[in-house]
This record gives structure tokens, C-alpha cells and sequence, in this order.
């Protein structure tokens, strides 16, 4: 099947049954442990359904989507340091949703945010590409500009709101996936998954430019039309994620780390492996905080990096890993 | 005879039963609050801050103020959750609206807001706010006039004062004091401290906990030898929008020459 060895297929569906296993699993968690034959009992409907529920979708939404999209973008660029806040989408779905929250109310923050995302992404690919048939290196230089560039907008605004709003601003930076309804919980999954599906689709051809762009072309591999489109489908990726929880950081950058030290190379296995492992890796360490600092929160953003970073060490030390 | 003594006991226990409502309260000011209009008891949880009344502190804990854990609220059943505008009010509002948990979040730029703040709280519940609500009117309807210069300040380092446009300006004008910090769009602002040396103040009012803080404001004022009276004030009566501003009133006078 997509031409998978029979002991990767193997291994890809351990991982969907594993994904499955975890979201079930953790449901049992938080602030009462409950068991699993009244899970689905009908007066801890509203704590499950609507409380546990969604916010296990969102981390698996989060996690699966920022690996996958940080795999991409770190062949694409070929860059190790490359993630999903690359192209300044970050910053532009920070200040879609602080003149959202100004200027209209309720779910128009989001909207904002997504739209201004959307184009952002856009810009920077008129800008960085044009004339030229590949240019990663003006792309990413040219993200880093507009990143900052709202960054700085923010920094001026939120010396001017009030103290509301500049706390409002600090906590979404930090990240949270508490805040979705079951319904748009859903929904982002489903387009996040989506979006997943369509870049894999591209995977092949991602390691045939991993090898060299003459050797990609010769092979014949459009680049500029790859490239387009992973960066679109990945952008938007982001902006879903950034838009609905907020700038969750380091996922993105540390779990197709890990995946490569541990699995290889080869883009197509890892485009699956990324999605599973990076949702999985949210969900425990999300349900994990929980149920340990109840009833306090932290916000999710801060504990990835916390966790994340020795980890990443620990490993790099293990497996020697040196990335090209 | 018996029949109508049961209907009785049963009305009765009934009408009790219904008032016994469970509250959460999300901000320390609306926790003073409640206790103030007798609906302390009713609150079944409360966040980390929320240190006044002393009972107060004994309640359940539901997170911080800022980031209230909803699974905690959840486990309590409450029948309202209330709150201030601060914070992840938003996402917190449209989590509550889901889960069916009525909910209300209060604005608390002036002192009107803090009035209608109580008087809402106060209607929900059944309660009489007049008492409190005119304790309030007695002290902040009619300022009188100013005779001294005064600037409030919430952080030494970086320097951020109270503008006209909160309520923190109505205590200052209550004890006679005009705030030198003139802006009027925004709440609490980074301002410099040249200002201050330029414009001689006749009280700082310092409103903090923190001792380095206040150690840096006396030594602030030494250096440029400022003819500066500082004030060291309790945060936790003069910044929260709750009745006790008229607390805050009342020391004001007291500690200026008012």
C-alpha cells in the first residue's frame, strides 16, 4: 500500500492504533481518574465529551500538524533549524488575533488570524520568489523579516492597550488547547489531517530534492511547483493550528528530530511517522501536566520546550545525529 | 392537619433548597464581593489571590485568576461562574457557554463599573445592594475639590502608573488628590520618570508588595531629591475593583493631610 515495505506498514498502523490508544487512554485523566467502564457513563458526559475531548483533538492537532509541517520545511529549506514559524506566520496570527479581539469579538479573532496568516504566507512567497525559480534562503530571510516586523507592531500595541490585553497576548504566545469547542476541535483535525494527506502525496519527491536540486530537476521533478505547494499546504496547516490554540513552539522543530534519528531518512515513512508521533508526544505530555499540577495550568507551549529540549539532547548524544 | 404540615415542611425545604446556590468566583474582587452582599457561603470555589475575606482563603482553589482550570469548575457544579474581564476570559466565557454553566464577566475601567458590577452580582442572586452600593455614592459621587498632586504607581521598574481613566484616579480624587498623569485612553502606562522629577508630585503613591521595589522609589526620590511625600499602600485593597476602594478612600485621607 503507497508502496510501503510490509514491516513499515506494519509499523505505521501500530502507530494509528497507538494514536487511538493514547486519546482513549488519556480521557481517563485530569482532575479525577475515571475508569473505563464509565467513560462513557452518561454524568461524566459533559467532563468527557466537552472538556477531555476536545482538548486531547486539539494536542493531537497541534502535535501532528506543527512535526509535519517542521519535516517539510526542514528538507525544503535545508535547514535543521527550520520549523513551522518560519515564514513569520506566528506573528501574523499573533496580531490577526490581538485587532481581532480589538476591533470585533468572539470567533472573528480567529477568523482574523487565519486570514492574516493565509496572507502572509503569500506575501512572503511574491516577494522571496519572484524572478527566481528556487530561492529558500531569500524565502526564509524574507519570513524572519515580516516575523519580526509584526512582532514589533505588538510590541508597540500592547504598550499602548491596556494591561488586559497585553496579558491576553503574553498567555496566547504560550499556547493553549483548552479553549475549543468539541465542534471546532473537530474540524481543525479534520483539516489538518487533511492537508497532511495532500503533502504526503509529495513525499517521494521530496527525497529525490533532498539529494540535490540538479539531480531533482534532471529527475524530473518541478521544484518550483513543489515547493509552492508544500509551502502553502503547510503554511495553512499552521495557520489552523496558530489561529485556534495559539504559538505552540518547539514541537515543530524537535519531533522530525527525532524521527529522523531514530527511523532514517526516508520522507515518506517519516511523513507518517512525524504526524503519529508528534500528536502522541502532545497528548501524554499535555494529560501528563494536567493531572500533575491540578487544578493550576500550565500553558502547553512552555512545557514542549521544557521537555522537549533535554530530550533532543539525550538523543543527539545517543545516536550521534549530524543532519547533512 | 398532618397532610398540610408536610406541605408545608415541603415548601419550606424546597425555597431553602433553591437559594443554596454554588458559585464560582474567578477574580478576588468579585470574591469580596459576594462575600460582602452574604452570598460567601455560597461560593464553592475561588483563585489563588482571592485572600480577603479570610474565609476566602479557605475555599476551594479553581487555578489563577488568568487561567482557571475548567475541569476543576467542572467538579464543582456550580450553578455561576463570574469573573473579570482579564485574562483568557474568552476562550474560558466560550467554554463555560458549552459546558451550560451560566456565566458572568464584569468590566472595571471606573468606578460606575464597579457599581454596576455589584449591582448585577447583586440581582442575580436576589441580594440588596443599596447599602453597599450607597456606601460607595457617599464617598465617590462628589469629589472634592484638589488641593495636592499625586501620581500611583503599580511598578517601580519599569515605571507604570495609573492614567484618569481607572478607577485607582477616583480614590486619588476622593482624598482631594489630582493625578499628574494626565492620558485618558489607556488604563496603566510605562511612562518616564523625568516626568515625575519635572513635575514634583506632592505624594507617591506606591502600590506594591514587593520590598525591592520600594526600596528603588525611596531611593529614587533621595537621589533626585524630591520634595515627593512616598506612600507605601496595600495592592490588595487599592487595586481591586471591588467596594473596599471606599477603604482605600478612607486611609488616603487619613495618611495625606486631607
Amino acid at each position: 500500500m503507497f508502496g510501503f515495505e510490509k514491516k513499515n506498514l506494519l509499523l505505521i498502523f501500530f502507530l494509528l492504533f497507538l494514536s487511538l490508544f493514547v486519546g482513549i487512554f488519556a480521557l481517563r485523566y485530569g482532575g479525577k481518574t475515571i475508569p473505563f467502564s464509565d467513560l462513557f457513563d452518561r454524568q461524566n458526559s459533559l467532563l468527557v465529551v466537552h472538556l477531555r475531548l476536545p482538548r486531547i483533538l486539539a494536542d493531537f492537532m497541534v502535535g501532528a500538524g506543527l512535526s509535519i509541517v517542521g519535516l517539510s520545511f526542514q528538507t525544503l529549506v535545508r535547514n535543521p533549524l527550520a520549523e513551522p514559524y518560519l515564514f513569520g506566520i506566528s506573528g501574523a496570527a499573533a496580531l490577526g488575533y490581538v485587532l481581532g479581539s480589538i476591533f470585533l469579538s468572539g470567533i472573528y479573532s480567529y477568523v482574523l488570524s487565519f486570514l492574516l496568516s493565509v496572507f502572509t504566507v503569500f506575501f512572503v512567497m511574491f516577494f522571496a520568489l519572484r524572478d527566481r525559480d528556487n530561492a529558500p534562503s531569500s524565502m526564509v530571510l524574507t519570513g524572519v523579516a515580516v516575523g519580526f516586523f509584526y512582532s514589533s507592531i505588538i510590541s508597540v500595541m500592547s504598550i499602548f492597550l491596556s494591561s488586559r490585553f497585553v496579558k491576553n497576548i503574553f498567555l496566547w504566545y504560550l499556547g493553549d488547547t483548552t479553549g475549543l469547542t468539541l465542534n471546532s476541535a473537530v474540524f481543525s483535525l479534520f483539516i489538518v489531517a487533511f492537508f497532511s494527506v495532500v503533502m504526503f502525496f509529495d513525499a517521494e519527491k521530496l527525497n529525490i530534492y533532498g539529494v540535490g536540486e540538479e539531480f531533482a530537476q534532471t529527475s524530473g521533478v518541478n521544484i518550483k511547483s513543489l515547493i509552492y505547494r508544500q509551502y502553502i499546504l503547510g503554511s495553512l496547516i499552521t495557520a489552523v493550528v496558530v489561529s485556534k490554540c495559539g504559538a505552540i513552539g518547539f514541537v515543530g522543530l524537535i519531533v522530525p528530530h527525532i524521527v529522523k534519528m531514530l527511523f532514517g531518512k526516508d520522507n515518506k515513512l517519516n511523513f507518517v511517522l512525524t504526524f503519529f508521533l508528534g500528536g502522541i508526544f502532545l497528548i501524554i505530555v499535555d494529560t501528563l501536566i494536567k493531572s500533575i499540577v491540578y487544578p493550576m495550568e500550565i500553558p502547553i507551549g512552555v512545557i514542549t520546550a521544557m521537555i522537549g529540549s533535554p530530550f533532543l539532547i539525550l538523543l543527539m548524544r545517543k545516536f550521534r545525529y549530524a543532519e547533512r | 392537619m398532618k397532610k398540610f404540615i408536610f406541605a408545608v415542611l415541603f415548601i419550606i425545604f424546597c425555597s431553602t433548597n433553591s437559594y443554596a446556590l454554588r458559585i464560582v468566583s474567578l477574580s478576588p474582587s468579585t470574591t469580596e464581593i459576594l462575600f460582602k452582599l452574604g452570598l460567601g457561603g455560597d461560593i464553592v470555589g475561588d483563585t489563588l489571590f482571592s485572600n480577603y475575606p479570610e474565609k476566602a482563603k479557605k475555599i476551594t482553589k479553581v487555578g489563577s485568576y488568568i487561567r482557571p482550570n475548567l475541569e476543576k469548575i467542572l467538579e464543582l457544579k456550580p450553578d455561576y461562574v463570574i469573573g473579570m474581564k482579564e485574562g483568557m476570559n474568552k476562550s474560558v466565557q466560550n467554554k463555560l457557554n458549552e459546558l451550560g454553566i451560566k456565566n458572568r464577566f464584569y468590566a472595571s475601567r471606573n468606578v460606575s463599573d464597579i457599581i454596576y458590577m455589584i449591582r448585577d452580582i447583586a440581582g442575580i442572586f436576589h441580594k440588596n445592594p443599596n447599602a453597599v452600593v450607597a456606601e460607595i455614592e457617599k464617598y465617590y459621587k462628589k469629589f472634592p475639590p484638589a488641593k495636592k498632586t499625586g501620581i500611583f504607581v503599580v511598578s517601580v521598574q519599569p515605571l507604570i502608573v495609573a492614567t484618569r481613566n481607572t478607577f485607582v484616579n477616583s480614590i486619588l480624587r476622593c482624598a482631594g488628590i489630582r493625578n499628574i498623569v494626565k492620558d485618558k485612553a489607556l488604563e496603566f502606562i510605562i511612562i518616564d520618570k523625568e516626568y515625575i522629577i519635572k513635575k514634583q508630585p506632592d505624594y507617591i503613591i506606591v502600590s506594591l508588595g514587593v520590598k525591592k521595589q520600594i526600596d528603588m522609589a525611596r531611593s529614587f526620590i533621595k537621589r533626585f531629591h524630591l520634595k515627593s511625600k512616598l506612600l507605601i499602600v496595600d495592592p490588595n485593597i487599592y487595586n481591586r475593583p471591588s467596594y473596599r476602594i471606599v477603604n482605600a478612600c478612607l486611609d488616603l485621607r487619613k495618611r495625606t493631610s486631607y
